[in-house]
């Protein structure tokens, strides 16, 4: 086990410094400036502004500055379009935001999507299973920037049970855009878990159960849960990442701090060293989350524990 | 209302069910009453305590007023800062003393003295003096902070030779302070309208010894902008900052003038068009930054009252690069302007009530007027394509029109297509669109042959407008240069009498909008929505409103 941790936790670094050059490399190929503006700048003060943020140094040195930077200190230093805070303190700041927004719309997800994917599987073909299909559907294909919107004109304008936009009141500000988000992630979760638990009901161990007598409930929910889950914990490692990483879309329609709108801002900006910061942290989560996700397959599974953890991973 | 439908009803009928309504009217009294505590929305509510809820389109790149760029910034900017002189509430050519109780020119109004009231106080209780406008020119034009806005102090007699690094020696730079109360500035050309100029967030003053004491005064990022470190001397002070959430200022009590100010509070939201409006509808805030075209119809129909539209001291234009053939030809952009049909533009496609350009300098009631010289004048148009050697537009080279993403200037861009096509035969055009960064570096490198531009003014004067057309001006960026027009600028600078100085400066304009490096379009306006609690928010020109004189009725 120690091994297996060991051996992730240097993969994990290896991807890191992978992702640090890619987006290094991107942000150096992406045409545009960061200090420009409708009204220009003279040259002398853009030379000025390139060397205090050390981008007149030759490319490597720039690359292994922010790199060791991130390294030996933990630090993405400082934005080029933000004077006031640090990228570590922008992540700080902003990264709870999307992360209850997130985690709460995940919660939201799965407690929805799962039993309408069970029961889906359980209605195989049958009215049950089109009509639980087609809401699964309509929440993966109702987009997000069209389902936020009419939310808000009908909770919050319409109703009033809610802020139109804005981070204030801790009670209540978060359930909305919660919602919305994890709609769209209901849908996935309903499909995945219905796919599951078709190919589960369909095993031999499943039809030795229910022949033994056992009641449908339970063969459904203890025995052929366990394995039809697989496929959807595989799939939540990346999703929880990206879900906790925040939404630029409901960050920007709900008028949210999130994380989400800093990474869509720092790529228009050209803000290198906070779209850096902010996908090393969407990184970190996918690297952590994968990991997790490893770890409940490996429980989950009988076939892999059989293996061993190192063999199998 | 229900309240009184049901207390009407309850006196027609009989003793059990008048007893029954009368239950029901007490219930409907008591969940009305609560329904009524609710009513009072989030933005009345504020309103009462006198915090102004404001929309401001995006977060702050900064809180100090020398490192900051944009016109949200600067809004956030006037109600922690004031300047020497500072804004009218409902004028913008009028003078309204700030730091300076009076200031003076010599006669040919390269020396203005500036006197300062003894009264004025930073934040911190300290008093403010004319050193600490020395110490913040100094570090306006300092290289090494970068300053993007220092060309606003070349003003100055030697400032961009400091800020070019030329001289060392900030005491050759043309800003003075003989005594704690006085302040004398030189300049390098005679600036009759110098007031006018001071007012701009680039001459708002910092407070040295706090800067100095989170860093040195060359370093951007320091923990001085912080909430409890930051000192300003405006009618308020800094309370909260939260990065997309909002910035919080509060009445300042050591403002010399704090018992004017009737706001207790001001949060800045930097919540973006859709959002800003659905926040508004939603009572969060009392103003809205920008209203997106689409909605102005709609508020004009059903609450006209919330909606305003007023003209704005911006020009929108083409920028032409005079360097790429067929564009060098003076005929062909002439044809291409006179075949511009801008009423149709602004009635049909903008709609905010802007005004079709006839010159490039948007017009200032009792200010400067341009000539009139652009009109819609198609066969005129297609008589200099024909002159230029493309008849019906035959054997026009074809050109690209470069556009930064956005749908409302996508829809222009295609009016100017068609327009081009329908009035002068030309087909070859094609609309090119870059986002934003890139779209800037291509138009500053000139890879462009005709690119959309606006140009919003810093200070109320037709100057704002005309240098940046100078040989060599960093903004100028279509190639085009013209040795009269230059001339006729710097013999205005010297001209005596403001009327002089105006007609110089329409005899420059004139040549270039005869010469046409430039397509102007249409006059901006600003829309917005504003609700009936918000007093004194008067239409403005320059849209800086002194946030001392706003007040809420709830």
């Amino acid at each position: 086990m120690a091994r297996f941790i060991l051996s992730r936790l240097f993969q994990s670094l290896v991807v890191l410094v992978g992702i640090y050059t890619l987006v290094f490399v991107l942000m150096k190929l992406s045409p545009g400036s960061p200090f420009a503006g409708e009204k220009a700048v003279p040259s002398h003060v853009l030379e000025r502004m390139r060397s205090y943020y050390g981008l007149d140094q030759p490319l490597p040195v720039q690359w292994w500055r922010g790199l060791s930077n991130y390294l030996f200190h933990l630090d993405g230093g400082i934005p080029l379009k933000k004077d006031g805070f640090t990228v570590n303190e922008i992540i700080a700041e902003s990264l709870p935001v999307s992360a209850v927004v997130g985690g709460v719309g995940l919660l939201f997800a799965l407690g929805t999507g799962i039993p309408l994917g069970v029961y889906a599987a359980a209605r195989k073909n049958r009215v049950g299973d089109y009509v639980a299909s087609s809401l699964a559907l309509v929440g993966i294909c109702l987009p997000t920037f069209v389902i936020a919107p009419l939310a808000i004109a009908w909770f919050a304008l319409e109703l009033g049970w809610f802020a139109p936009v804005g981070w204030d009141d801790p009670r209540t500000d978060w359930i909305l855009p919660s919602l919305v988000l994890g709609l769209f992630y209901m849908g996935y979760i309903a499909r995945i878990t219905r796919g599951g638990m078709l190919e589960a009901l369909n095993q031999d161990y499943i039809r030795t159960a229910l022949s033994k007598g056992l009641s449908e409930g339970r063969v459904l929910f203890v025995h052929a849960l366990r394995h039809g889950l697989l496929p959807l914990v595989s799939y939540l490692g990346p999703a929880t990442a990206g879900i906790l990483a925040g939404s630029f879309v409901v960050e920007t329609v709900f008028g949210l701090p999130g994380l989400g709108m800093h990474t869509v801002a720092a790529a228009r900006d050209r803000d290198q060293p906070l779209l850096t910061g902010a996908i090393m942290t969407y990184g970190v989560l996918v690297l952590f989350f994968n990991f997790l996700s490893d770890i409940v397959q490996y429980w989950m599974n009988p076939r892999l524990r059989a293996g061993g953890l190192g063999a199998s991973l | 209302m229900r309240f009184f439908r049901s207390v009407r009803t309850a006196g027609a009928e009989s003793p059990p069910s008048r007893w029954i309504s009368g239950g029901m009217a007490l219930l409907v009294l008591i969940t009305g009453g609560l329904a009524g505590c609710q009513r009072e929305d989030f933005a009345a509510r504020c309103a009462r305590d006198g915090i102004l809820l404001l929309g401001n389109g995006s977060d702050p790149k900064a809180l100090d007023p020398q490192l900051v760029a944009s016109v949200g910034d600067s809004n956030i900017m006037r109600a922690l800062f004031e300047g020497l002189v500072s804004y009218d509430p409902s004028d913008d050519t009028k003078l309204e003393p700030g730091v300076a109780e009076r200031w003076e020119s010599n006669d040919d109004k390269t020396v203005w003295t500036f006197h300062l009231r003894s009264t004025a106080r930073w934040s911190n209780g300290e008093p403010v003096t004319s050193r600490d406008f020395v110490y913040t020119y100094q570090r306006m034009l300092e290289p090494r902070l970068a300053s993007p806005y220092a060309s606003m102090l070349y003003l100055l007699k030697n400032g961009q030779a400091y800020n070019e690094e030329k001289i060392r020696d900030f005491s050759q730079v043309g800003v003075k302070a003989p005594d704690d109360h006085t302040l004398v500035c030189t300049l390098e050309i005679p600036a009759a309208y110098f007031p006018q100029v001071v007012k701009h967030t680039s001459w708002l003053p910092v407070h040295g010894p706090t800067i100095e004491r989170f860093g040195s005064m060359t370093d951007r990022f320091t923990l001085w902008q912080r909430p409890g470190n930051h000192v300003s001397n405006g009618p308020f002070q800094l309370k909260s900052w939260r990065l997309s959430h909002s910035v919080v200022v509060e009445k300042n009590p050591h403002y010399w003038d704090a018992a004017k100010v009737s706001l207790n509070e001001i949060r800045f939201y930097p919540y973006e068009t859709y959002t800003e409006e659905r926040a508004f509808r939603g009572h969060r805030l009392h103003y809205t930054y920008t209203l997106p075209a689409e909605l102005i119809r709609k508020y004009q129909t059903q609450s006209p009252e919330l909606l305003r539209m007023e003209p704005y001291y911006g020009s929108y234009f083409f920028r032409v690069n005079v360097t790429h053939p067929p564009l060098d030809n003076p005929k062909v952009r002439r044809a291409l302007a006179l075949a511009i049909d801008r009423k149709s533009i602004v009635d049909n496609i903008t709609q905010a009530g802007q005004a079709p350009a006839t010159g490039f300098t948007p017009p200032s009631e009792g200010g400067y007027q341009p000539p009139d010289l652009l009109s819609f004048d198609p066969a005129d148009a297609r008589a200099l394509l024909a002159e230029a050697g493309y008849p019906d537009g035959r054997d026009f080279p074809g050109f690209t029109l470069l556009i930064n993403t956005s749908e409302a200037h996508r829809a222009i861009a295609e009016a100017l297509q068609d327009m081009w096509r329908k009035h002068l035969g030309i087909t070859s055009i094609e609309i090119g669109n870059r986002e934003w960064t890139t779209f800037q570096s291509e138009v500053i490198d000139m890879k462009y042959d005709v690119a959309r531009a606006g140009w919003i003014a810093d200070y109320l004067d037709p100057a704002t407008f005309l240098d940046m057309w100078r040989k060599g001006d960093s903004n100028n960026n279509t190639g085009w240069s013209q040795p009269d027009y230059d001339r006729l600028l710097r013999e205005a600078a010297v001209q005596p009498t403001v009327e002089g100085r105006f007609a110089k400066l329409r005899e420059a304009e004139a040549i270039l909008l005869g010469d046409l490096p430039v397509l102007p379009v249409y006059w901006y306006t600003r829309s917005y929505l504003i609700r009936p609690e918000v007093k004194n928010w008067n239409p403005l020109l320059l849209d800086n409103h002194n946030y001392k004189y706003i007040r809420l009725e709830p």
